[in-house]
């Protein structure tokens, strides 16, 4: 047991660190979701109609508009931190969690730079989708996001038994049943939750 | 802890509060008794398979199977702590479930780096009769990269999120021996691997493992 | 002097209880006594006085045929919680 004595000031700060953090109700995420959700999906329908129909040799080039994630996240970010200075435990936990998951998906396009953007991407990608939406859904206890983890790992697999074209749409599937559609959800539970 | 109701003045109560709140924050320790048990199996596996390479042996049985008999420990771990466990703290639904996603993700990368592996097969061993060389091109050289990637995930967000520094540098060495790896040959990814192992799991393991009897031991001597 | 005090949470055993209940997402009824040195029989009545508040939930489930009080603190818990020591503050202040 620590003995040590605190300042009122630094036991008052601490209190308040830990009454902030267990408050439960947390950020409405679902934008984040909603934003990278469509973006992706778009990104990978999209180079599907490129590659299949139009045989565009640049098909991959559609991915670009993660830029536009990537700006939205940091610009929606700081604008949340101006918002509210406390957050609680969930919102830590879901901002470390995608911060890992980012740094992954970099590494990621690091090793498939070396080894080919053509040929194995997508199982790869869906499987992490999967395990961020799983881990998310479980701590902000929202089924149809842990189902949608689920469902993704499922259509990973699937999708290292057909052919690269169909990969995409295999990924973009995948984006659908674990970002898009629990996101509207979880919105359409969070407005009500407010009124 | 008297039991008679004093009075409080705002200084006691204050400090009755940051004191409560420190004992219960130095409760929630993990054994890190499975980091251990992980960092070290993994370690063997990497520089056992390296040695079969390196020496030109083979054993009788692929080491990496010991990868799963270790899930028997793992499974006795988890209950027993969850027995122990008398209070939850916030993050223990997260780590749980991360590291569980995590097991999951490893069963799914064995089998997505292995169906690609036997669908570029075909190819290379063509490529081999056509032109009398050896492929320029090994999936096989990538797969300690995919799973190095992997272990760097749930170990960094572990040692950010518990603000534990050996942790998170333990994950990012893991996602920096994943680059150098896609560059190296096979028998460097697997030093590296075990070295990430070491270092992301084992070490860390240990530091909490020692934690964790530290804490013990402050409370049984707290509660004379 | 105390008057702005809440007196449920102006105890130092409910006090005591509270503060752990807030770090924690939820604890045995033995973690509490473990932590607070408190008698059994004096903590059941605290915690029955903080639950009769509304600003704790104790559950009472089985685990191996043992019975067992898992307590956890509400929102409104956390809520008079956050004005008692925004309270202290003030008076703090004030000294």
């Amino acid at each position: 047991m620590k003995e040590e004595n605190f300042s009122p000031e630094q036991s008052l700060q601490l209190i308040q660190t830990m009454i902030s953090k267990t408050k439960q109700d947390m950020s409405d995420n679902s934008i984040y979701f909603l934003v990278w959700g469509w973006l992706t999906f778009f990104a990978c329908t999209g180079q599907f109609v490129l590659k299949h129909i139009y045989n565009y040799e640049k098909h991959y080039l559609v991915w670009l508009v993660v830029i536009v994630g990537i700006i939205f996240s940091i610009y929606q970010g700081r604008k949340e931190e101006k918002r509210s200075r406390a957050t609680t435990y969930i919102d830590d936990s879901i901002k470390y969690l995608w911060s890992g998951m980012a740094a992954s998906f970099f590494v990621l396009g690091m090793i498939l730079t070396r080894l080919g953007w053509g040929t194995v991407v997508f199982p790869f990608f869906i499987m992490l989708y999967g395990l961020g939406t799983f881990v998310s859904g479980s701590i902000i206890r929202f089924r149809p996001l842990v189902i949608g983890g689920i469902v993704a790992w499922a259509l990973a697999i699937g999708s290292t038994f057909v052919s690269y074209d169909y990969q995409m749409l295999f990924g973009a599937a995948a984006i659908l049943v674990s970002y898009i559609i629990p996101a509207y959800m979880l919105r359409s539970r969070n407005n009500i939750a407010n009124k | 802890m008297t039991q008679t109701e004093k009075q409080l003045t705002e200084k006691e109560s204050l400090d009755l509060i940051a004191m409560m709140i420190n004992k219960a924050k130095d409760t929630c320790h993990d054994t890190g008794i499975a980091a251990i048990m992980w960092g070290a199996v993994i370690a063997i596996c990497s520089l056992v398979r390296l040695s079969e390479i390196h020496v030109g042996y083979k054993l009788p049985f692929d080491i990496y199977l010991l990868t799963f008999a270790a899930v028997i420990p793992q499974i006795y771990f988890s209950v027993k702590e969850k027995k122990e466990r008398k209070a939850k703290a916030y993050g223990d639904v997260f780590f749980d479930n991360m590291w569980m996603a995590f097991g999951i993700c490893i069963f799914l990368m064995i089998f997505i780096t292995g169906s690609i592996y036997s669908g570029l097969k075909p190819m290379t061993e063509e490529y081999q009769k056509l032109t009398g060389h050896s492929a320029p091109f090994h999936f096989y050289e990538f797969n300690s990269s995919f799973f190095l990637l992997l272990y760097g995930l749930p170990t960094f967000v572990t040692g950010v999120s518990m603000k534990f520094k050996p942790m998170l540098w333990g994950g990012l060495l893991c996602w920096v021996c994943c680059i150098v790896t896609i560059y190296t040959t096979v028998k460097i990814d697997l030093i590296l691997t075990a070295l990430s192992s070491i270092f992301a799991w084992f070490i860390p393991g240990l530091i909490m493992e020692k934690d964790y009897r530290k804490a013990k031991k402050g409370l049984a001597a707290a509660n004379v | 002097m105390f008057k702005d005090l809440d007196p449920i949470l102006h105890s130092q055993l409910r006090l005591a209880v509270m503060s752990l209940l807030i770090s924690v997402k939820e604890a045995e009824f033995t973690f509490i006594r473990e932590k607070t040195n408190a008698t059994a029989g004096n903590l059941s009545v605290q915690i029955q006085k903080l639950k009769e508040a509304g600003y704790i939930d104790v559950t009472k489930q089985f685990r191996d045929n043992y019975p067992l009080t898992v307590c956890k603190i509400t929102k409104q818990g956390i809520k008079a919680f956050e004005e008692y020591v925004a309270n202290l503050q003030s008076y703090l202040g004030k000294g």
